[in-house]
C-alpha cells in the first residue's frame, strides 16, 4: 500500500529514487571537488555549456545542413528513388569528412600552431592537405560505389508505400537477418580481438 | 469495501484535485512532438546505438581510471588531480609487462575516438526528449532529467576536452587532468543510473522488435515506430531519405575511420603512417634521435648553459650526498634496454636506451632494495606539473629501469632530455623525467 502511495506521489518505484539519488549525490560530490581545483568554476560552466551548445547549436546546424542537401536534391532530380541514391552517395562522405574536420579542427585549421610546433618540434603544415586528400578519397570511393549501383540497374520507382503493419508474418526474413547480424557482431569482435592481439604482439616483440 | 478499493478511490479523488482540467496550452516549435519528423527514430534505433556505445565508454572509463593509477597518485606530488581519492589507488603500478601502459592508454584513446560518431548518433536519436512537455511529469521524471543533464554534459565535456587536449589546444583556462578526472566521476555516476533505468527498456525493445530485424528494411518499405507505444517515435513522420542500416553504416564507417587514425600512432614501422590526421602521425626522420618529442627543450625552458660540462647529477640518500658528472655516469656499468615511451595522449614509441640502472644509483645513495624506497626525480625544467615525479620501489629496482644517457647508439638529443633522462618500463611518458638534475632517495 505504501508502495502504491509512494509511486503516486513520487512518480516511480522507491528503487528509482534510491538509484537516482545515489547518482546525483555522487555527481554533487564530484562537482564540489571540481569547485576546489584551479579554474573549477570554468569547468562547471563548460559541463553545462557543452550540453547546451551541442543540443541547441550543433545538432540544429547539422540537421539543417542535411535538410538543405535534401531540398537541393529534391528540386533537381524528379525521380525519388534515383534522387535518394544520389543524395546519400553525396551526404555520407560529406558527413564523414565534416566529422573528421570537426574532430581534428585544431590541427587542420591550425588553431594554435605556435603551441603545437613549440611543444612537439614538428610543423602543422601537413594536416590540411591530408584532410583534403582523405575527403577526396571518401568521395571517390562513394562515387565508384554509386557507379556500380547504377550499372546494376536503376532503382525501382516506388509509389508512396502504405505504412507497413508491424505484425507477425511480416518478418519472414527475420531469422536470416538475425543470423547475419550476429555474424557481423562476431566478425567485429574477432576484428577487435585481432587489433588488440596485433598491438600486444607488436608491443611484446618490440620489448624483447 | 476492501482497503485496496478505498485506496484506489482516494488516489482517483486526489488526482482530480491535483490536476484540475486546464485548457491545453499550444506548444511551439520543437516543443510540439510533430516537429520531430525523422521516421528513423524510435526505441529500436536508440537501443541499437546505445548497445554499440556502451562497451566503448566502459573501456574508455576503465582505462581512464587505470591511467590515473599508473601515475601512482599516492606518492609525492604525483597526484595532479588534487583529489582526496588518492587512497583508493592502493596498489603500486607494475613495471611488467613494459607495454602495459601503452596498451591501456591506447585502448583509452581508441575506444574514445571510435565512440565519437556513435555518441553523436545516440544524442540525435533522443533529441526530441529534450523538448518533451511537460518538462517534469513527476518528481521522479524531473530527477531523472536532471541526471540526464549530468550524463550528457559530462560525456560531451570528456570527449571535447580529451580530443582537443591531445591536439595541444588548451583554450579553456583550466587544467586538463583534474577537469577530465572529475568529469569522469560525474559521467560514471550518471551512466550507472542511466543503465539501471534504461537497460530493461532496451531488453524489452529487442525482445519485441529483434536485435537486427529492423536493419532489413530498405528506404521504401521502412517500418515506422508506433508513437502510441514508443516515446521516441515521430507522430507525423516524414518520408525516409535513408534507411536505418544506411545511417548506421555511415556511423560505423566514421567510427572505423577515427579508430584507424588513432590506432596508427601506437603501431610500429610503416603501418604507423595510416594515422594521417592523428596529432602524432608524422615522421621525424631516420636519425637515432628522430622520434616523437613530448615537449621540446626550448618549451620546457632548458638553458643550454646548464646542460654542458658544468652539469652534475645530484644524488641524495640515506645521509649521503653524491654529485656525478656525465663522464662519471658513463664510466659506470652501462645497460641497454628497448623500452617504450607511452604517452597519456595515446601514442607510443619504442627505442633502444642505454645508461645507468636506477638500482645502481640507489645503491650509491645508500638505499638498498630491501627497503620500501621512493625517489623524487627533479628536472632542470623550472615550471610545470611534470618538472618532477616520484617513483615507487618496484620502479627503482626493476633491472630495466635506467637513467638513460644515450639512445639508439647516440647521445640523447636536447629535446629527448640531454644530459640524462629516466626511462622506466610501463611508466606513463611524462613521468620519465627529462633533463634530470637531482634524485632524492628516501627509504
Amino acid at each position: 500500500m505504501i508502495g502504491k502511495r509512494f509511486r503516486y506521489e513520487y512518480g516511480a518505484q522507491p528503487l528509482h529514487l534510491i538509484a537516482v539519488a545515489t547518482s546525483l549525490l555522487l555527481c554533487a560530490y564530484a562537482i564540489f571537488r571540481v569547485g576546489g581545483i584551479p579554474g573549477g568554476g570554468k569547468v562547471l560552466i563548460w559541463l553545462v555549456a557543452a550540453a547546451l551548445l551541442h543540443d541547441l547549436v550543433a545538432l540544429p546546424l547539422y540537421s539543417g545542413l542535411f535538410a538543405l542537401t535534401h531540398g537541393a536534391a529534391d528540386r533537381t532530380i524528379p525521380d525519388r528513388a534515383s534522387m535518394l541514391m544520389a543524395l546519400n552517395h553525396v551526404r555520407v562522405p560529406a558527413a564523414i569528412s565534416l566529422l573528421l574536420l570537426v574532430v581534428y579542427a585544431p590541427l587542420i585549421l591550425r588553431i594554435d600552431p605556435d603551441r603545437y610546433e613549440a611543444t612537439t618540434g614538428i610543423s602543422l603544415d601537413p594536416y590540411l592537405g591530408r584532410w583534403l586528400l582523405i575527403s577526396a578519397a571518401l568521395f571517390l570511393i562513394s562515387g565508384i560505389a554509386y557507379a556500380i549501383r547504377l550499372r546494376r540497374g536503376a532503382p525501382a520507382v516506388a509509389a508512396d508505400p502504405p505504412p507497413v503493419a508491424d505484425g507477425p508474418g511480416e518478418h519472414r526474413t527475420g531469422g536470416a537477418l538475425a543470423a547475419a547480424g550476429w555474424f557481423t557482431v562476431a566478425l567485429a569482435g574477432l576484428a577487435t580481438a585481432w587489433v588488440v592481439a596485433t598491438v600486444i604482439v607488436g608491443l611484446v616483440t618490440n620489448g624483447l | 469495501m476492501s482497503g485496496l478499493e478505498r485506496l484506489g478511490e482516494r488516489i482517483a479523488e486526489s488526482e482530480e484535485k491535483r490536476s484540475p482540467p486546464n485548457p491545453p496550452v499550444p506548444e511551439l516549435g520543437p516543443f510540439r512532438r510533430e516537429f520531430w519528423r525523422s521516421p528513423l527514430r524510435g526505441r529500436w534505433l536508440t537501443s541499437f546505438i546505445g548497445s554499440a556505445l556502451l562497451p566503448l565508454v566502459v573501456v574508455a572509463a576503465l582505462t581512464g581510471f587505470l591511467s590515473h593509477a599508473a601515475y601512482n597518485p599516492a606518492l609525492g606530488s604525483n597526484d595532479v588531480s588534487g583529489g582526496f581519492e588518492v587512497d583508493l589507488y592502493f596498489f603500486d603500478w607494475p613495471t611488467s609487462p613494459a607495454w602495459l601502459y601503452s596498451l591501456t592508454q591506447s585502448l583509452h584513446l581508441l575506444a574514445g575516438f571510435a565512440a565519437i560518431p556513435i555518441l553523436l548518433a545516440k544524442l540525435w536519436s533522443v533529441i526530441p526528449k529534450l523538448f518533451e512537455r511537460p518538462a517534469a511529469r513527476s518528481v521522479a521524471h524531473g530527477l531523472e532529467r536532471l541526471s540526464l543533464l549530468t550524463l550528457v554534459g559530462s560525456a560531451l565535456f570528456l570527449f571535447v576536452s580529451g580530443i582537443i587536449n591531445v591536439q595541444y589546444w588548451l583554450p579553456f583556462g583550466f587544467s586538463f587532468v583534474p577537469a577530465h578526472y572529475y568529469a569522469a566521476l560525474i559521467f560514471v555516476a550518471a551512466l550507472a543510473v542511466h543503465l539501471v533505468l534504461k537497460l530493461p527498456i532496451v531488453a524489452r525493445t529487442f525482445r519485441r522488435e529483434g536485435v537486427f530485424r529492423p536493419l532489413g528494411d530498405g528506404i521504401e518499405r521502412m517500418r515506422i515506430a508506433d508513437p502510441a507505444s514508443d516515446d521516441l517515435a515521430p507522430v507525423d513522420p516524414a518520408r525516409p531519405t535513408i534507411s536505418r542500416r544506411g545511417m548506421l553504416g555511415a556511423v560505423g564507417l566514421a567510427s572505423a575511420g577515427l579508430l584507424t587514425m588513432t590506432a596508427g600512432s601506437n603501431l610500429l614501422g610503416s603501418i604507423r603512417e595510416i594515422a594521417l590526421l592523428s596529432p602524432r602521425g608524422q615522421s621525424y626522420g631516420d636519425g637515432p634521435n628522430d622520434f616523437q618529442v613530448n615537449k621540446t627543450a626550448a618549451t620546457a625552458g632548458i638553458d643550454p648553459a646548464r646542460t654542458g660540462e658544468s652539469w652534475r647529477l645530484e644524488l641524495t640518500g640515506a645521509g649521503r650526498d653524491v654529485s656525478l658528472s656525465r663522464a662519471e655516469l658513463l664510466a659506470m656499468p652501462q645497460h641497454e634496454e628497448r623500452l617504450p615511451i607511452a604517452c597519456v595522449e595515446g601514442w607510443t614509441t619504442w627505442q633502444d636506451w642505454s645508461g645507468v640502472r636506477l638500482a645502481d644509483l640507489a645503491e650509491l645513495a645508500g638505499v638498498d632494495s630491501a627497503a620500501d624506497a621512493e625517489v623524487l626525480v627533479e628536472s632542470l625544467q623550472e615550471a610545470g606539473a611534470f618538472a618532477q615525479a616520484t617513483l615507487a620501489s618496484n620502479q627503482i629496482f626493476d633491472p630495466q629501469s635506467l637513467l638513460a644517457l644515450r639512445v639508439n647508439g647516440a647521445d640523447l638529443a636536447p629535446d629527448h632530455g640531454y644530459p640524462a633522462r629516466v626511462i622506466v618500463p610501463a611508466l606513463p611518458g611524462v613521468h620519465n623525467t627529462k633533463w634530470v638534475k637531482r634524485m632524492t632517495f628516501s627509504a
